[in-house]
């Protein structure tokens, strides 16, 4: 489907809310490493990566 | 933010302790410094990157930001001391950020090693009173100000019109990515993307049956294939702009010359000319094709809408469709047990189940609703097909029309081109060459660019056939269920990422494009409008009577400020919105604009229309100003908004022929500083 015309509300609505709530939590993790953006490194990357997984998994551990 | 006070210890030519103060109530809202060419004006702007992000724009980087004066009072191997020191009062806390770095001196010769890294201190007393020191200040300071929108709120004046290029509108995407906090967003996106789903992508095919298996594996091929291709077309598309960036610097550099500028702007309207001939051939096509897909099989339908009518007419002739008796009237006679002739048509009688028999056969009416719609249909479809024909003649001849433009134009520019190839001057020959080198650079990279995006659609339509494979594969086991189920949620979270990316994006660039226009529009004329346009570019509209709302293809210098300093207005109203919105990422914020020579070049007109609208473009502006540019139609319009002033005294070496003193430059025997006197020394 293209989304191109759809307004920010429009594209979060259409999302379930499941989804809605991790995509949530998932951007609160990238926010809080946002302080590290101009020091990115391989080693940063693979910590957000695994509080996003973390994020993912909580789902199914419910 | 409201800036209130910056000191500066022995930094570039300011030497020993400086300090400014600055106002920004209603009435004093704007601060005016005062300067002559190299008394400091860009120094002091970058007094204000340096403190707080500690980087500057000097080509020679840091080692030369010390004062040269205060280097040469200190003794070899002794430690001279630079510092910086911002106040500023954000949402209510009056924060003070200071930097320091110290240098030490090495040799006779002004040379100096810096002593470790500067690192910035940030304090803060809040609402409450309280201090407050910041742990992280880099990080706090980021969160207040980000260091990528900085160069909007603190502006060179020579890049402001630059921003009205081309080339420029990656910068114009960055600054409204950042606006919104899309950079988290973009992150989210590629370590989804990158490392999580690819890792439960490997997870769910260790515990995949063969079939399911071997799909992931090819998903996962696709995949990297669509992120080669992705990083094939920005490469190409930087490069293309890279290219721009030298092409726009030649267009100007044409300009500069007497005798061929003439011809330079002759080019520049007929490329624009055929740019926009090649985005209507563009259109046309589009909507050829629209008008194929919809009506485009009534060129072949002739024999059969023939055929079809006749048999429908042949029914109608016979009585069979429509049939001549309606079931809700035979419906009516039962219910009222009389027939129209006068027979009783009581239950169980013969009459009665006649005219039930009767009312079995009648066609519903949905059946002849049908009917009519079909024969109705069937008797438009030759004037459909006739206006079919139509349309597509007229576009052809429309098409052929453009595409005689097209050959004469570049004709045109051809002859433009190997005149200014074999030109006397030899500038103008070198130019050249290298343009028309630039040219093909930049056709190639747009080639690579198309030849991505095509293999792009390709992968991704293979991609949506593995996906509907994938589907249909049932899970063998509980645990291969749960890694498909983790796989499919992580697949469908960055898809809401990318679209909300992708939707707020769109969102910013035409909210901010209304507010550049509304800016623009009260700067210029009514009659023209300017807009950020689908590929992040600004551009400037025109009405013409009887033709309507036309691109501007060539904008003069007075156009290229105005716009770009619209753009930078609305961006710093936009940040003061957002920051009413309160959201999750970057908050915005109140900002102040702090101008280097704002004015450039402008001729008298656009510069008293840019000067009566500075105070409304930010609550508060710093403007850095030479006397050339602050006239007296500028010093008018701003003079009841002004609540500080400063004049930089700048102390020059003596030379031969050099020894008179002025108001703003006095010569000295030592090396050259600056001096900060409050006031305005006038012309």
């Amino acid at each position: 489907m293209n989304e191109r015309s759809k307004s920010p509300k429009e594209v979060l609505d259409s999302a379930s809310p499941r989804v809605k709530k991790a995509v949530n939590e998932i951007l609160k993790q990238e926010q809080e490493f946002q302080g590290y953006k101009n020091t990115a490194s391989a080693g940063k990357d693979k910590e957000i990566a695994q509080r996003i997984r973390q994020v993912i998994e909580r789902e199914y551990q419910r | 933010m409201r800036i209130l006070q910056l000191k500066i210890k022995n930094f570039r030519q300011f030497y020993g302790e400086c300090e400014l103060n600055f106002l920004s109530d209603d009435t004093s809202r704007i601060t005016v410094i005062h300067g002559e060419n190299g008394s400091g004006k860009t120094s002091l702007l970058n007094a204000f990157k340096w403190v707080l992000y500690g980087t500057t724009d000097f080509d020679t980087g840091n080692q030369t930001i010390l004062n040269e004066l205060a280097l040469s009072e200190t003794a070899i191997g002794s430690v001279a001391e630079l510092s910086l020191e911002l106040k500023f009062e954000h949402e209510g806390s009056t924060y003070t950020v200071h930097r320091k770095q110290d240098f030490k001196r090495t040799s006779d010769a002004l040379e100096v090693d810096a002593i470790g890294k500067s690192v910035p201190t940030l304090h803060w007393i809040n609402e409450k009173g309280g201090t407050e020191t910041a742990q992280n200040p880099a990080n706090r300071i980021n969160q207040l100000i980000p260091e990528q929108m900085h160069s909007y709120f603190f502006f060179n004046g020579e890049r402001i019109e630059k921003l009205a290029n081309v080339s420029a509108s990656g910068e114009i995407r960055e600054a409204i990515k950042t606006l919104m906090g899309l950079e988290i967003i973009d992150r989210a996106s590629d370590h989804l993307g990158r490392l999580v789903i690819k890792d439960l992508r490997k997870e769910a095919s260790e515990t995949a049956s063969s079939d399911y298996r071997e799909l992931l594996e090819q998903e996962a091929k696709i995949n990297t294939e669509i992120d080669q291709r992705k990083q094939e077309r920005e490469t190409a598309s930087k490069s293309n702009k890279g290219f721009q960036t030298e092409l726009d610097a030649i267009n100007a550099s044409y300009e500069q010359i007497a005798d061929v500028k003439a011809k330079a702007e002759q080019r520049r309207s007929l490329e624009t000319e055929k740019g926009k001939i090649e985005g209507e051939l563009e259109n046309l096509s589009q909507d050829r094709m629209g008008l194929v897909s919809q009506t485009g099989a009534l060129a072949f339908l002739n024999d059969t809408v023939t055929s079809v009518s006749n048999v429908l007419e042949d029914c109608r002739k016979k009585g069979e469709l429509p049939y001549k008796i309606r079931r809700t009237f035979i419906d009516d006679l039962l219910h009222d047990a009389k027939c129209i002739c006068g027979t009783e048509l009581q239950e169980g009688s013969q009459a009665r189940s006649a005219l039930k028999g009767y009312r079995d056969q009648v066609t519903g009416e949905d059946l002849e609703a049908a009917f009519t719609d079909v024969v109705s249909n069937l008797r438009a479809m030759p004037r459909e097909r006739n206006r079919l024909y139509a349309q597509l003649s007229i576009w052809s001849a429309k098409e052929s029309d453009f595409n005689k433009r097209l050959k004469a134009i570049a004709e045109e520019l051809d002859e433009i081109s190997s005149s200014l190839g074999s030109s006397d001057i030899e500038d103008v020959k070198r130019l050249e060459e290298r343009r028309n080198e630039l040219t093909q650079l930049q056709a190639d990279e747009r080639l690579r660019i198309i030849k991505a995006k095509d293999a792009i659609e390709t992968l991704n339509d293979d991609l949506a056939k593995i996906k509907k494979e994938i589907d249909k594969v049932q899970s063998k086991s509980q645990k291969e269920d749960l890694a498909r189920q983790k796989l499919e949620f992580a697949e469908a979270c960055k898809s809401l990422i990318d679209n909300l990316h992708e939707a707020l994006a769109e969102e910013t660039r035409h909210h901010l494009s209304s507010k550049v226009n509304d800016t623009f529009q009260s700067i210029l004329r009514k009659d023209f409008y300017a807009e950020i346009d689908s590929d992040y570019t600004l551009r400037i509209f025109k009405d013409i009577p009887g033709v309507g709302k036309q691109p501007v293809s060539e904008k003069s210098t007075g156009e290229n400020q105005v716009i770009s300093l619209s753009f930078i207005a609305s961006l710093v109203n936009l940040a003061k919105e957002r920051n009413k919105a309160k959201t999750t990422f970057f908050k915005g914020g109140v900002y102040p604009l702090i101008m280097d020579s704002p004015f450039g070049a402008l001729d008298r007109e656009y510069r008293e229309k840019i000067a009566q609208h500075i105070p409304d473009l930010a609550d508060q502006v710093i403007i850095f100003a030479s006397n050339s540019q602050w006239s007296k139609e500028v010093d008018d319009k701003c003079r009841p908004f002004i609540g500080k002033e400063y004049s930089l005294v700048y102390h020059a070496p003596k030379s031969k022929g050099r020894e008179e003193d002025s108001d703003y430059v006095k010569r000295t025997e030592g090396p050259e500083f600056t001096k900060i006197e409050e006031g305005y020394l006038g012309h």
